[in-house]
């Protein structure tokens, strides 16, 4: 289903776009000024590019559907051009110079789409979607980068990145396209049309109802349900409370860490209301810079407390900005995490993966309890070890950093046996053996670090394992159910046995006895 | 391998494997778990908000 990626040109053009080439001028010149595609222009030329190709291509496969659903809208509708333009950091001059080139000279496509509307005077170009390779920028981490086929002149190439979508107020809002975004990484090998999305809401000709409109909040999570996707997702406006309680950002980096991602909804303020521009606006992210010099987690608004004084440093403290598609200005921008303020944010979805039951933030609440517990039980036992010392003396004062990642058992076990701990110790090989037949195929690992330690060094005192597939019992304080194993230096704990609450937990020895590397990205 | 078999991993079966495989290395510890009712507390106050996300009228 990505017949309209791959496609056959009806004809190609070549732009060496070196001075004196004008992105600005192209963009007025063939397609009105949009800003959107000024900003691919934009991470075209940071990445590099030396040659843009433009191929007129016919409407095929979802951008076809897309046609026959703005005709059901709009019976004199008319497409009235299909471009694909590849952006590519070789500079070469003829269309038969593509048979030599290569996936990594290519850094990224945009295909767009030339609408109009007669009797709504509509006339106008968008970015159907687009794909740009992420910048190798020191500190920017994409969780899901996922790779994307592509024709250019009858060639097949590969992207890695990000799907973005653009609306066009005929058949797509904000939300459609944002959920495309983010659906397009969950499900494999399909593409997404507007027309299922619009269908499962019911927003239908007969209905009544207008794409351009947008999505309610009912709509999005009948998407996400159809598509079996998880979430957990919150609407600020019911209580201006949880703003500060349960803020925004946990979540959105829950879903970034986790890979699912998540959306943003917020209410638009400042000149562009008076533009009619709708009041409300949601976007997908997607990923995250990691900033290890940061003063935030220093500061006490950086301590995240779950209530009567109980609380930890969230490794969220360490990101400057959340990375995102905003569709009205385009692919991968930085937003800083202040930047929206909480008073704006109105809607927060955090996404799950396929079959988990429940969130990053709920994982690392729970995870919360068992270290603060397991770690002052063991302290006596292992006086002469430093680090167990540490990691007392900074959850003695709430201060562990905790950061939920969402891992498969393959490789968490191949990081326990790879990665050694400062002095060099490797854990034993029989005793990862033994877990491979005792573990579920995905977990919620929450890494437990120190301040200082996790920023600087990337390193952890432990984890705690939770198994994501069991649905929380949300009446009970402390639902054991979910706990698997947790690893501080020099000890493993499982659960030996339970009575009334009362858990005894059976010790088993680690060879790792200080800091090991925390999990990395994919 | 389907979500209702991944469910029944249990941390008291990955102790039985490793009492079975590591017996000179293994000790019981009873532990009185810390602060369950703040963490219980704000567990379900996601809940409850997402809950009440239901009753939402916003538009995207």
């Amino acid at each position: 289903m990505y017949e309209h990626r791959t496609t056959s040109n009806n004809s190609i053009k070549l732009y060496l776009t070196k001075a004196p080439f004008s992105s600005f001028s192209f963009v007025e010149k063939n397609f009105k000024g949009i800003y959107s595609l000024r900003r691919c222009f934009s991470l075209a030329r940071a990445l590099g590019v030396k040659t843009l190709t433009l191929e007129d291509i016919p409407a095929k496969g979802i951008i076809e559907d897309e046609n026959k659903e703005i005709l059901e809208f709009f019976p004199n509708y008319r497409c009235k051009g299909v471009v694909r333009l590849c952006f590519w950091k070789k500079e070469f001059k003829e269309p038969s110079d593509i048979s030599s080139l290569s996936n990594r000279h290519l850094i990224g496509y945009a295909i767009l789409k030339h609408d109009s509307v007669k009797s709504k005077k509509f006339d106008r170009w968008h970015i159907f979607e687009a794909v740009f390779k992420i910048p190798s920028t020191m500190g920017f981490y994409i969780t899901m980068p996922k790779s994307f086929k592509i024709t250019c002149n009858q060639k097949g190439f590969c992207v890695n990145g990000i799907l973005y979508c653009q609306q066009n107020s005929l058949n797509k809002a904000c939300a459609q396209v944002a959920l495309r975004t983010l659906l397009s990484n969950h499900i494999s090998q399909e593409d997404i049309s507007y027309k299922q999305i619009n269908t499962i809401c019911g927003i239908t000709p007969q209905s009544g109802r207008k794409p351009s409109m947008g999505m309610g909040v009912s709509d999005i999570r009948a998407v996400l349900n159809n598509f079996k996707i998880g979430f957990k997702d919150i609407d600020y406006t019911q209580n201006e409370r949880l703003r500060y309680e349960l803020p925004y950002q946990k979540f959105l980096y829950a879903g970034i860490e986790s890979g699912a991602g998540a959306l943003l909804g917020f209410h638009l303020s400042g000149p562009s209301i008076q533009d009619n521009l709708p009041p409300r606006h949601i976007i997908p992210f997607f990923g995250h810079t990691f900033n290890q010099h940061t003063w935030v987690p220093d500061s006490k608004e950086s301590y995240f407390d779950v209530g009567g004084g109980v609380g930890y440093l969230p490794s969220d403290n360490w990101t400057d900005s959340f990375i995102g598609h905003d569709d009205n200005f385009g692919p991968n921008y930085c937003v800083p995490t202040c930047h929206v303020k909480r008073e704006s944010v109105d809607y927060v979805v955090e996404l799950f993966n396929s079959e988990v039951r429940y969130s990053g933030v709920h994982a690392e609440a729970v995870a919360l309890g068992f270290v603060y517990s397991l770690v002052r039980a063991v302290d006596y036992k292992s006086s002469n070890n430093i680090w167990i010392k540490r990691l007392l003396h900074f959850t003695r004062h709430k201060k562990i950093v905790l950061r939920a990642v969402f891992v498969s058992k393959k490789r968490y076990l191949r990081h326990l046996l790879t990665c050694k701990d400062w002095e060099g110790n490797k854990e034993r090989y029989e005793f990862i053996e033994g877990l491979e037949d005792v573990l579920p195929s995905f977990l919620w690992i929450i890494e437990i670090s120190l301040p200082q330690l996790f920023p600087a060094n990337e390193r952890k005192v432990g984890e705690v394992v939770l198994n994501p597939y069991i649905k929380p019992n949300i009446s009970t304080d402390v639902d054991f159910d979910l706990f698997l194993l947790a690893r501080i230096p020099c000890y493993y704990f499982f659960l030996d046995s339970l009575k009334e609450n009362n858990p005894t937990f059976l010790l088993l020895k680690s060879n790792i006895t200080s800091h090991m590397p925390l999990i990395k990205h994919r | 391998m389907r979500s209702s078999k991944q469910k029944n991993f249990t941390s008291f079966d990955i102790a039985k494997e490793m009492r079975r495989n590591f017996r000179e290395d293994i000790e019981s510890l009873p532990i009185n778990m810390r602060y369950k009712r703040q963490i219980g507390r704000f567990i379900r106050k996601i809940e409850r908000a997402h809950k009440k996300t239901d009753k939402s009228k916003l538009i995207f």
